[in-house]
């Protein structure tokens, strides 16, 4: 018990090794991994930050200086241009081949350079003009037609040559004929185009500017429909005169149809009826064709005088000399440009702005798609009144920033009005400016801060990831390391824990030499000497044990003969008394007859008067004579039966004796044993201490053992002394009884004589009065010796008292003698069942 | 282990490289400084600078020396590290082009350099060791839109010819930008009614002049990046007879043909850029930095340690005098 109240309280607080070591390790482990992971994202998210910002000022410095240096170029181009025009004074049509050279001449400014002056005149280069800028016109003829033969003069077929031609082609069937001053086109076959049939006048001259007026009377067999056009064979027949449905009936009608010519003169026009696939196959009759001029305007004004000075570029130019650039607006062709202009220097001859369109498209490729950054965008704003120049979306182009719906958009805005052009990180958006240099420009690149965070994100997760798989691993590694450092403490814990609950029979044999093998090696070794010692004690305690079986046995074998004993005694004793009671009696009849006796004697001597007397004395005698005869036999019988008990008692004793030889015998051996037990406890040490003070019981007892069956011994030794005594004595007194007794028959038979010789003889009552005094000396010897006897008989029953009391008390002795035993056996088994406790191996 | 050689070798150089140079910095730092001036061209206008410094650096004890680069950038950079072999231990630099600045501070090695007449880019500047030393061309121009707006306070709308030096002048666009952005926050509608470079030139702003007179817009002022271009268009707006009394003519620079055109009425406000003390600064500033010191201590010094600015004085009719 004392044992298990300890472990008791180890179990509930028991904390193993390995948990305390995991308890420590593993939360410092963690939180180093946690503080050098969040570290080194620290130092990431830093070093990202100012890459992306580096990045971001890179690209957009380089955007900048890509979009100033094409400017400069550009504007550069103009100043030589405008250069040229300062030093060479040109005439207008000088002017003009010297503009129509720059149409077209690079794709920057396509539309090439023009002039305008303060009266809203300008000079423009203009499509091919460079190619064709010596175009000689035919004038018409003296009525103002420049077609020739309108009229039909003669008669003849009309072929694919000549003024007029006819053409047929794609299934298309038929003829034509001047006469009568028209001409008559008959058709077989429609053909499957319009043009199938095809009545023309080629080389018709058209001029620039000029308005002119078609006319022609014409009729048709059937009501039909043709269609009439002038179109221009060297370039891609294009319409100057749109194909015109002209729906003919059988009476003669006139058709005018006006168009002005827009593009630049042309020598080569087309007059063309076509009658093709139309539906009908009648014959058409057409006369009085003519062409006129009805109106020429300036050549040089596509646009108003008015509206010219009123334009952006106008107005911007006149305030500068040196070519620059205006905002960004959308020219009359719909497209978004800025104008690189300025008023060129005229020696006084007037203001003359000279002016350029760059196309926007250009720069917003610089804007938008030289962004060295993945994911960002750029837009180009003009400072002077916060308008975007350039973006990716186009609808954002020319709005003033302040008023866009996006957020990040204003606040650029706000950001560039107070010229705070330093990183920003609004709305999500990372962005920074940039000034283009000669220009008020501000280039403005941003990149959603999720972009830039992206990789970030992307490291984090992989941080968390090696620090959750870093922490898992080492966590069980470290277990693990734990477990094998720890599990022979472990082994030898739950050897140590089942020596503990009195099992040997473990081994703690290991291979390990470190501290924890030393200390396997030494409980394996203690182990071995406890299990030699256990075992040793087992045997003794074995020994012991059976020892001790057989002193109880003995012990109460003892005791059940000392009651048996004691019993017979009682009985001797009982008859003792009643023998004793008898002597006294005896002594007492004895005594009584004396005095009889005497009585008789003292009566014999008045022998006549007292014959009757003597008569019924006599009578009296003979009956107190037969009752002494009886009391004589019953006297003799007790004797008898004294001798007997006696007799038995002797026997008793000398079983007694027997017997206690045999226990002190048994004494003896267990002193021994206890003596050795003791010697065994001491070497067992402390463990023995208990199992020392029970042999030391046992020797006590078995000591014990030995004094009383040696008092016994002496007593049952007195007993017999008495015994022979008595018995002696009892065969004198049945002797002595026996002789009464014949006497006594003699004296009855006497008595009987006496009686039947009384009234016969007297003079015998003298001898008869001899005889009395014999009777008298007989019957005072017998009173003393019955006295005598009664005397041995009190000392028998003396003897007898002393006797039982002395069986009573080895009775009691016996019963000790027994409970020790049980006692021993009980202490016996107690070793045994405490060695049971130990388990050791069986060798 | 032929690499490791190789890196050995390189330590060994590199080291050897160091000790030298502090060696060299050492051998200086115990003497006084050794100026060396480098500038654009020749001619009055810088070598008035040169003789000026060289006063300032005698009175602050250091030796003085220039070189005239005539605009050569070639010639810069051979006068600098001909300047460092002969043991010049601080340069004065009017750089030829800002775009040089790298290139001149390569040929200069380890030597500190005070950068005068011409602003190099900013990112060039390093605090106490690539330093520029300059009038805050910013305040001239917020002087001039101070004075317009003064004079104008009653005026919602305010056109105005606007004439300016070099395109890529630090002057140009500081001056520029001052007036522009002050005259911007005023509030009041603003027209550039005629804008462009003319140079610092007085006969290129005449011209100009006349040819905006042509256009025959209305101008209220004439605000120049100089006193030279207010004049000639001064001269523009006389010839053609307008009223140049009720208008304005701004210069910057208080030159003495400013303070005359002054003086005279013709012009009405220019601001005086202290030369004599942009001077002594920069003497001052090389000889600390030839010494190893900061230029914190010296007036003007802004807080990144990169610049040195000195403020213009304005000058009008009232004050004319104290700059004749």
């Amino acid at each position: 018990m004392k044992k298990t109240k300890p472990s008791k309280k180890q179990n509930k607080h028991f904390i193993s090794i390995k948990t305390k070591l995991l308890g420590i390790i593993l939360p410092v482990m963690v939180f180093i991994i946690i503080i050098l992971t969040s570290l080194s994202y620290y130092v990431s998210k830093r070093v990202v930050q100012s890459d992306a910002q580096r990045l971001l000022t890179t690209s957009v410095e380089s955007q900048a200086s890509e979009i100033e240096e094409w400017l400069d170029k550009n504007l550069a181009s103009f100043s030589m241009a405008k250069q040229a025009f300062e030093w060479i004074d040109l005439n207008d049509k000088q002017m003009q081949s010297f503009l129509d050279a720059y149409y077209n001449f690079n794709s920057n400014f396509p539309d090439g350079i023009y002039i305008a002056d303060m009266d809203g005149r300008l000079y423009n280069g203009r499509e091919g003009a460079s190619r064709s800028t010596n175009t000689v016109l035919r004038g018409p003829d003296r009525s103002g037609n420049y077609i020739n033969n309108g009229n039909f003069k003669g008669s003849r077929q009309v072929k694919d040559n000549g003024i007029w031609q006819f053409y047929t082609t794609l299934e298309g069937e038929g003829t034509a004929k001047i006469q009568n001053g028209e001409v008559y086109i008959s058709t077989e076959s429609e053909g499957t185009a319009d043009y199938s049939i095809q009545f023309v006048q080629p080389a018709l001259p058209v001029k620039e500017g000029v308005t002119y007026r078609l006319s022609f009377d014409a009729y048709a067999d059937e009501e039909r429909i043709i269609k009439t056009g002038i179109s221009a064979p060297d370039r891609d027949y294009r319409r100057y005169l749109e194909d015109t449905t002209v729906e003919l009936t059988q009476d003669k009608q006139t058709f005018n149809y006006e168009f002005t010519m827009t593009d630049i003169d042309d020598t080569n026009g087309r007059l063309e009826f076509n009658l093709g696939a139309m539906g009908s196959t009648a014959g058409v009759h057409i006369s009085n064709v003519s062409l006129i001029k009805i109106s020429e305007t300036n050549t040089f004004s596509k646009l108003g005088s008015a509206d010219i000075v009123q334009t952006e570029w106008f107005k911007d130019a006149l305030s500068r000399v040196n070519m620059g650039f205006t905002n960004a607006y959308t020219n009359e062709n719909g497209k978004q440009v800025i104008s690189a202009c300025g008023m060129l220097r005229t020696n006084n001859k007037g203001v003359y702005v000279i002016s350029a369109d760059l196309s926007l498209d250009k720069v917003s490729v610089y804007v938008n798609s030289f962004v060295k950054m993945e994911n960002a965008e750029s837009f180009l704003v003009n400072t002077k009144d916060n308008t975007v120049i350039a973006s990716r979306n186009t609808s954002l182009i020319s709005k003033p920033l302040d008023e866009l719906d996006d957020s990040f958009m204003s606040k650029a805005g706000e950001r560039i009005v107070q010229n705070n052009l330093d990183l920003m990180e609004v709305d999500g958006n990372m962005a920074v400016f940039q000034k283009v240099s000669g220009t008020e420009w501000v280039l403005v690149s941003y990149v959603p801060s999720e972009i830039v965070y992206r990789d970030l994100n992307f490291i984090r997760n992989i941080m968390i990831l090696f620090g959750v798989i870093s922490t898992v691993v080492l966590m069980i590694l470290i277990e693990r390391i734990t477990h094998i450092v720890i599990k022979p403490v472990k082994k030898l814990t739950d050897i140590i824990k089942t020596m503990t609950e009195g099992d040997f029979t473990v081994s703690s044999h290991t291979k390990s030499n470190d501290e924890i093998g030393i200390m396997a090696r030494c409980v394996e070794k203690f182990i071995m000497a406890m299990s030699s010692m256990i075992a040793s004690i087992d045997g003794v305690s074995d020994a012991l044990h059976s020892q001790a079986d057989n002193s109880k046995d003995i012990s109460e074998q003892m005791f059940y003969a000392s009651k048996e004993q004691n019993n017979s005694m009682q009985e001797l004793n009982n008859t003792v008394e009643q023998l004793s009671l008898s002597v006294g009696e005896i002594a007492q009849s004895a005594t009584t007859l004396a005095m009889l006796v005497e009585e008789t004697k003292d009566d014999g001597d008045g022998v006549n008067c007292k014959m009757k007397e003597t008569v019924t004395v006599s009578k009296t005698g003979k009956e107190a004579m037969q009752d002494v005869s009886m009391a004589m036999e019953d006297i003799n019988s007790s004797v008898k039966k004294l001798q007997s008990a006696i007799d038995k008692v002797g026997i008793a004793s000398e079983e007694i004796t027997n017997i206690t030889r045999v226990i002190g015998n048994i004494a003896d051996e267990t002193n021994l044993l206890s003596l050795n037990a003791s010697i065994e406890a001491a070497r067992a040490g402390d463990a023995g201490k208990g199992f020392a003070v029970v042999a030391m019981e046992i020797g006590k007892l078995a000591q014990t053992s030995v004094d009383s069956v040696r008092n016994i011994d002496n007593l049952v030794l007195e007993i017999k002394t008495s015994v022979r005594d008595v018995v002696s004595q009892a065969c004198d007194s049945v002797k002595n009884i026996n002789n009464s007794s014949t006497l006594i028959k003699n004296a009855v038979d006497t008595f009987d004589t006496i009686f039947e010789n009384i009234e016969i003889t007297g003079s015998l009552i003298q001898d008869m009065m001899q005889k009395v005094e014999k009777v008298e000396d007989v019957a005072r010897n017998v009173a003393v010796v019955s006295e005598e006897q009664a005397a041995s008989s009190e000392e028998i029953l003396g003897s007898s008292n002393i006797l039982v009391e002395q069986a009573n008390n080895l009775m009691k002795n016996s019963g000790t003698v027994a409970k020790s035993s049980e006692n021993l056996t009980a202490s016996a088994e107690e070793l045994t069942t405490q060695i049971g406790i130990f388990k050791i191996k069986d060798n | 282990m032929g690499k490791r050689i190789g890196i050995l070798f390189l330590i060994t150089i590199v080291s050897a490289l160091f000790t030298s140079g502090c060696q060299h910095k050492d051998k200086s730092g115990s003497g006084s400084a050794k100026i060396y001036y480098t500038t654009i061209e020749s001619g009055d206008y810088y070598e008035s600078w040169a003789s000026q410094l060289n006063e300032y650096a005698k009175a602050n004890g250091a030796s003085f020396e220039v070189g005239y680069s005539e605009n050569s950038v070639e010639t810069q950079t051979s006068q600098v590290k001909d300047a460092l072999k002969n043991g010049s231990n601080v340069f004065l630099c009017g750089l030829v082009s800002p775009d040089i600045a790298v290139e001149v501070k390569m040929a200069a090695g380890d030597i500190p350099i005070v950068f005068i007449n011409n602003a190099p880019p900013d990112n060039q500047l390093e605090k106490n060791q690539y330093v520029y030393v300059a009038s805050d061309e910013h305040m001239a121009g917020q002087y001039q839109a101070e004075y317009i707006l003064e004079k104008f306070a009653n005026k919602e709308e305010i056109n105005i010819v606007l004439l300016k030096g070099p395109k890529d002048a630090s002057g140009t666009i500081g001056r520029t930008e001052g007036l522009k952005q002050t005259l911007k926050s005023s509030g009041k509608k603003i027209n550039y009614v005629f804008e462009d470079n003319a140079d610092w030139n007085e006969e290129n702003a005449k011209e100009m002049a006349e040819l905006f007179l042509m256009t025959g817009r209305e101008a209220d002022c004439v605000v120049a990046n100089n006193d030279d271009m207010a004049i000639g268009a001064w001269t523009a707006f006389e010839e053609a007879g307008k009223d140049t009394k009720s208008m304005l003519f701004l210069g910057v620079d208080a030159s003495t043909k400013g303070c005359e055109a002054i003086a005279a009425g013709k012009m009405d406000f220019t601001v005086y850029q202290p030369m004599s003390t942009q001077m002594e600064a920069a003497v001052e500033a090389a000889v600390n930095l030839a010494v190893g010191e900061g230029i914190n201590e010296i007036e003007g010094a802004t807080e990144d340690g990169k610049y040195i600015l000195l403020p213009f004085e304005k000058v009008d009719a009232s004050n004319v005098g104290q700059y004749q």
